[in-house]
């Protein structure tokens, strides 16, 4: 186990450099600029303005001078909120993303897991029919409409909540569930899929045959090789919570990453955009390692050689 | 027995949570009472050095924090208010300004404000290498445009100097009536010299002064600034005016969803917002008139035809194409906030400057005019597009007017839309046939809508050129007579709208909602509420 | 497509061809009769049928097209009241008629008229009469909207049946592409394994890690605003999660006895993975298939925004649902009907999907 995090750890650091010089040249080719705005700014301002931030260098000077500054730990200046630098955006929203993203995943969890359960054990009766209909429409309610319903119930109609903010614990319930509940439908759905598949497998009936209670049958054979799907999806999903929520985070007017991802690209601010790709990059392979870990030891034929 | 116990003690633990999340008070009211202002405030300001931005929800705060040397007026924009200077003095021409800086003017670190803190606010300003995205503002100053264009590299040789420490002579390009008006804007805001050095000098874009040591000479100082969630003043016990001041603190909300901005307000969680979804106005218009504000706003909403791309460099073509867009319907019906249907391009409100009456709806002309130009019914009419950045009201306005011109003129036009940074440049390198634009005014003066059309000027971006507009606009900038100078800025306006390169579509108005106990709060054309009279009453 | 190991050693003992053909036949019989057994998967299937049928012959019976606009009966309810309004001069001329939408009317009434009776007013119209108030008459107008309209006065339920022949076509093609392209990517990694598999997942990390707004900016600068555009940045990502769980299946599949039996019979690998180990992962694709559905319909909205997918005044359901959601406190059928069609729609594919699963399956028989 070991030798193979090490492995991945090392595959891992050709990966970001490919996904660093794409999306450093990606950025620059993209029209427009972080100076571009509607009241025309002279040449001669500009021109200041991208001397001053080394734009008018060639890019490769300006890719080369990034990787220098990247080997220190300096992910440069931001752009579009001058005098700071990117590092310390992105410090200060990493605690509300992942604070966001940990409530939300841990209550999609508990929901998605136990309703796809229950669905697959009881398939084709209403035990099965009315959650997965639930989640279908979980899946099919988009954040934009699930957030301002929630805010409209929750905080217009029974007073029980702010509607916007991050500062009190009650600020963090509803942006959660709202953050949670699509992806408590599509872990519903995979683990009913899952486990459904690994159901019928022949050690399953083996079990059954020899009288072992069903509820042991699922808990303690079938749930292992049911959630591998679940388990597969949870990498990029995770991913995708903290630094997927521009959504939630603009209804709720919260300072998360998900913002900043989104709106750094909007803005053109490449250096932001740069220190938010690569903090998802490495958060991306960092959570696509520990499930590739997870599924080895939910299924004892797999050796950690060929995860 | 125990069955039964259970559940009751749980649900019981459910409502007490409950009732513990329930607000009795919501936080308008307490804020209400301890004089503290919840504001709306759109986006999260990109910066709040006077000398950096552009934006409005900046402006919002840097007027809380700074003071230039004249000030606005709580009620009328037209006026000056005194502000750091106690008061002023033009010569016979307007084309040089005298300023007293009141002796009690002082930086909230103790130092006095002096006239050679204005003189070096605005070297950086004009300074070549800084990038001050507004400099152009003070190419009014004389040399000031050879200074920031590096062809004088002595800043003595500008018309700004310290005659002491609180005389400021301004020497101007030309006659500058309005230049009292010119002054309010943030781009004449004093930062302070010994701050600013501190934090790597004048030229020094990075600068984190704003962020660690917001040296200020407004009516508050900055307490907190946490991105994207707050930005919270306190009251200044060092202002000149702080007796006038009643508001103990001032908290922007960076809400850039206008629908959750109106959740919050119905939530008790904003005095005020900074907009509000058209779809909502006639819902407050029947149940909450007294909360809905919609105030007149100096800005512009029209439509911009590339000149270099027949046919709509034929003046028939544009007049064909402006006068079949019935703007009645579409403040009727899509904006619906009151605005009016701009029959000229200058907003009206300025004193001294009625608005032309020149654009109007006329379907049977636009259809005559387009059979002269030579399309018939809109026959062998070329396929055009209408660009505009994505955004709700945009795209219903493109919608409508698309549907007006192929119902009216029997030509099809498609619809582009870009997001914003992709929609600026295809703007500015006049890559677009018809686009969507707009112009909000920086200062009450209608030059402020005018010299943007001049042969080659950065915000033209139309291709139109015509020489009687540019030398009628370098007139403007000479004439040092009010009323003569009214005239030639009606008859440039003429022009433009003879012309139309560009269709006006109609005036703009600020829509927002407001608690009413806030008071103080009155409608200005420029959006600028002075908020040393803003204060709340108990009573609402 | 039969996974029981003692099937596959016969398959392979007999001449090929003519067992593909009697296999084929027989379980497609068979799942096709088990389908048929399965009543929510029946009921999916004919919902399915009724949405298309909606979509693309629907506009053909609607009275008003999808592009007809009457800016003054913007945001009008279902079946609302619509007057005819002529407003007149001194001289009694008629200066200008248009269509106006009864509560907009009463409305404006009350709040400059005070107090204002407007059922009376309604009583009266309904009576044929001509009721003047002001220098406005009105009439009643025997038009109505069956779903109301949207924020430019246009039929919404024409705008839903357009909106569906987009949705579906994005969903459907967007989906295939991301199944095709995951199915085949992620068995190839998870069978092969070792050091392609190692690269191949690293290239998914890198591609998932991208900056899609970007991305798709980019690729309108380069191509333009084509349509086939759209189906590739949104195919671009969804297979990458499709791949995902298809390799971490494969890899747990290709361990059973029957592909270790076909690889001892030295079938050939390409074969083994299309005609052993795919099979034996669909069950899990086509769950995330019917989820990817969904998020890539609602996914175009966000492309839309870019400049990219459906332009104006066309409009996807994504985008419907999107401006819905705008003002869905004050007009809340503009979000409703659409959202509702759509849910429908993808919960009819659910169940049609979990039949198509099960009945594919011989397994699971009851």
């Amino acid at each position: 186990m070991f030798k193979f995090i090490c492995n991945r750890l090392l595959q891992a650091i050709p990966v970001l450099i490919i996904i660093i010089t794409m999306t450093f040249f990606m950025a620059r080719l993209a029209p427009g600029g972080p100076f571009t705005q509607e009241r025309n700014v002279s040449p001669e301002i500009l021109e200041a303005m991208n001397e001053q931030y080394g734009l008018n260098d060639p890019w490769m000077v300006q890719y080369v001078r990034y990787l220098g500054s990247l080997l220190k730990g300096d992910l440069g200046p931001s752009f579009s909120s001058p005098g700071r630098t990117v590092n310390e955006i992105i410090a200060d929203k990493i605690p509300v993303s992942l604070e966001l993203g940990l409530l939300a995943l841990t209550f999609a969890l508990l929901v998605g897991i136990p309703v796809g359960l229950l669905a697959a054990v009881m398939k084709n009766s209403p035990a099965d029919y009315i959650p997965m209909t639930g989640a279908m429409i979980g899946i099919c309610l988009p954040t934009f409409v699930l957030g301002p319903l929630l805010a409209l119930t929750f905080g217009i109609w029974l007073g029980w909540f702010n509607v916007s903010g991050w500062f009190s614990p009650s600020d963090r319930i509803l942006p959660a569930i709202t953050l949670a509940l699509p992806y408590a439908a599509y872990i519903a759905r995979l683990t009913r899929g899952g486990m459904l598949e690994i159901l019928s497998q022949d050690y399953i009936r083996t079990a059954r045959a020899k009288g072992v209670p069903e509820w042991k049958v699922v808990m303690k054979h079938a749930i292992k090789g049911g959630i591998t799907p679940v388990v597969s999806y949870l990498g990029p999903a995770f991913a995708g919570l903290l630094a997927g929520s521009f959504v939630v985070e603009t209804i709720f007017v919260i300072p998360g990453l998900g913002r900043a991802f989104v709106e750094s690209a909007l803005n053109r601010d490449y250096t932001l955009v740069m220190g938010t790709v690569i903090f998802y990059a490495v958060l991306l392979l960092i959570m696509n390692l520990l499930v590739d870990i997870v599924q080895v030891l939910l299924n004892p034929k797999l050796k950690f050689e060929e995860a | 027995m125990r069955k039964t116990i259970l559940p009751a003690f749980l649900l019981s633990f459910v409502f007490v949570f409950l009732a513990g999340c329930g607000k009795s008070e919501r936080p308008v009211d307490v804020a209400a009472r301890e004089g503290i202002l919840l504001f709306g405030n759109g986006s999260e300001p990109q910066g709040l050095d006077p000398h950096m931005v552009t934006g409005v929800p900046e402006n919002h705060i840097i007027s809380a924090l700074l003071e230039g040397l004249i000030t606005y007026h709580p009620t009328d924009d037209n006026l000056p208010e005194p502000g750091m200077a106690e008061r002023w003095d033009p010569n016979e021409d307007y084309s040089q300004w005298t300023f007293i800086i009141r002796d009690d003017a002082v930086w909230n670190n103790g130092d006095p404000v002096l006239a050679s803190d204005f003189v070096y606010s605005w070297q950086r300003m004009l300074s070549p290498l800084f990038g001050a995205k507004y400099a152009d503002m003070l190419y009014v100053i004389l040399n000031g445009e050879q200074f920031h264009k590096g062809q004088i590299e002595n800043f003595d040789r500008v018309g700004v100097k310290a005659i002491n420490d609180k005389t400021l002579q301004v020497t101007l390009v030309g006659p500058t009536p309005h230049f009292p008006n010119m002054l309010k804007h943030y781009s004449w805001f004093p930062v302070h010299p010994g701050t600013v050095e501190k934090f790597g000098g004048m030229n020094e874009m990075t600068s984190r002064w704003t962020l660690e040591e917001y040296v200020g000479n407004g009516p508050f100082n900055m307490a907190e600034w946490a991105p994207n969630q707050v930005i919270r003043v306190v009251k200044s016990d060092t202002y000149w005016d702080r007796d006038r001041v009643q508001l103990n603190e001032i908290h922007f909300r960076p809400v850039s969803n206008a629908n959750t901005e109106e959740a919050m307000f119905r939530n008790g969680e904003l005095h005020l917002t900074n907009t509000l979804p058209p779809s909502q106005i006639a819902i407050y218009q029947q149940r909450n008139p007294e909360v809905l504000r919609i105030d007149p706003y100096l800005g512009t909403y029209y439509y911009r035809f590339n000149m270099d791309r027949p046919p709509l460099d034929n003046i028939k073509v544009r007049k064909a194409l402006a006068m079949a867009i019935d703007k009645e319907q579409i403040v009727e019906n899509i904006t619906r906030g009151g605005q009016i249907p701009a029959t000229g391009y200058t907003p009206p409100g300025m004193t001294n400057y009625e608005p032309l009456d020149m654009a109007h709806f006329n379907p049977e002309r636009a259809k005559e005019l387009l059979a002269e130009a030579g399309f018939p019914n809109g026959e062998g009419f070329p396929e055009m597009e209408i660009l505009f950045n994505t955004q709700e009201t945009h795209r219903a306005i493109a919608e409508a007017i698309q549907n007006m011109w192929k119902t009216t003129l029997g030509i099809d036009v498609t619809l582009l839309n870009q997001e914003w940074k992709v929609y600026i440049p295809s703007q500015q390198n006049q890559d677009y046939d018809i686009s969507r634009s707009a112009w909000i005014g920086d200062y009450m003066d209608p030059i402020t809508f005018l010299s943007m059309w001049t042969t080659g000027n950065g915000n033209n971006n139309t291709g139109w050129s015509n020489p009687t507009y540019d030398n009628l606009i370098s007139a403007i900038k000479q004439e040092g007579d009010p009323e003569k100078r009214t005239a030639l800025l009606h008859k440039a306006e003429e022009i433009l709208m003879e012309d139309l390169p560009i269709a006006p579509i109609y005036w703009y108005t600020r829509i927002f909602l407001k608690d009413p106990r806030v008071q103080g709060w009155d409608p200005k054309l420029l959006d600028n509420h002075p908020y040393k009279y803003v204060s709340f009453s108990q009573e609402g | 497509m039969s996974f029981k190991p003692t099937e596959h050693s016969q398959v392979e003992v007999a001449p090929e061809l003519i067992h593909q053909v009697e296999d084929a036949h027989s379980l497609w019989d068979d799942a096709l009769h088990r389908l048929k057994k399965n009543p929510a998967a029946m009921a999916g299937l004919y919902f399915f049928i009724f949405i298309i049928l909606f979509s693309f012959v629907g506009p053909v019976f609607t009275p008003f097209s999808a592009e007809y606009q009457e800016l003054p009966l913007a945001n009008t309810g279902p079946m609302a009241t619509i007057l005819w309004e002529q407003r007149t001069n001194a001289e009694g001329e008629v200066t200008k008629e248009d269509f106006a939408a009864f509560n907009i009317v009463v409305g404006r009434q009350q709040r400059t008229g005070g107090s204002f009776d407007a059922d009376a007013f309604l009583a009266r119209l309904k009576a044929g009469e001509a009721v003047t108030l002001g220098d406005r008459s009105y009439t009643l107008s025997d038009r109505k909207y069956l779903l109301g309209t949207d924020r430019n006065g246009r039929d919404l339920l024409t705008r839903i049946m357009k909106g569906g022949q987009i949705s579906l076509m994005v969903g459907f093609l967007a989906t295939l592409v991301s199944i095709v392209i995951g199915v085949v990517y992620g068995s190839v990694s998870g069978y092969v394994g070792g050091k392609t598999d190692a690269v191949m997942m690293r290239i998914v990390d890198i591609l998932y890690a991208m900056p899609f707004t970007i991305f798709v900016i980019l690729l309108m600068v380069f191509f333009g605003r084509e349509i086939w555009l759209m189906f590739m940045a949104i195919g671009a990502v969804a297979w990458l999660t499709m791949a995902r769980i298809v390799r971490g299946q494969v890899v747990s599949v290709k361990k059973q006895e029957f592909i270790e039996a076909a690889v001892a019979l030295g079938q050939k690998h390409g074969k083994i993975i299309f005609r052993h180990v795919i099979p034996n992962v669909l069950g899990p694709v086509i769950v995330y298939s019917t989820l990817t559905i969904p998020s890539v319909i609602l996914f175009e909205s966000f492309l839309s925004f870019l400049g990219l997918g459906v332009q104006p005044p066309d409009a996807s359901w994504g985008v419907l649902i999107k401006e819905g959601a705008e003002s869905m406190t004050v007009y809340p059928w503009q979000l409703l009907y659409p959202a509702i069609l759509f849910s429908l729609t993808l919960l009819a594919m659910n169940f049609l999907g979990d039949g198509l699963r099960d009945a594919l399956d011989p397994k699971t028989t009851k």
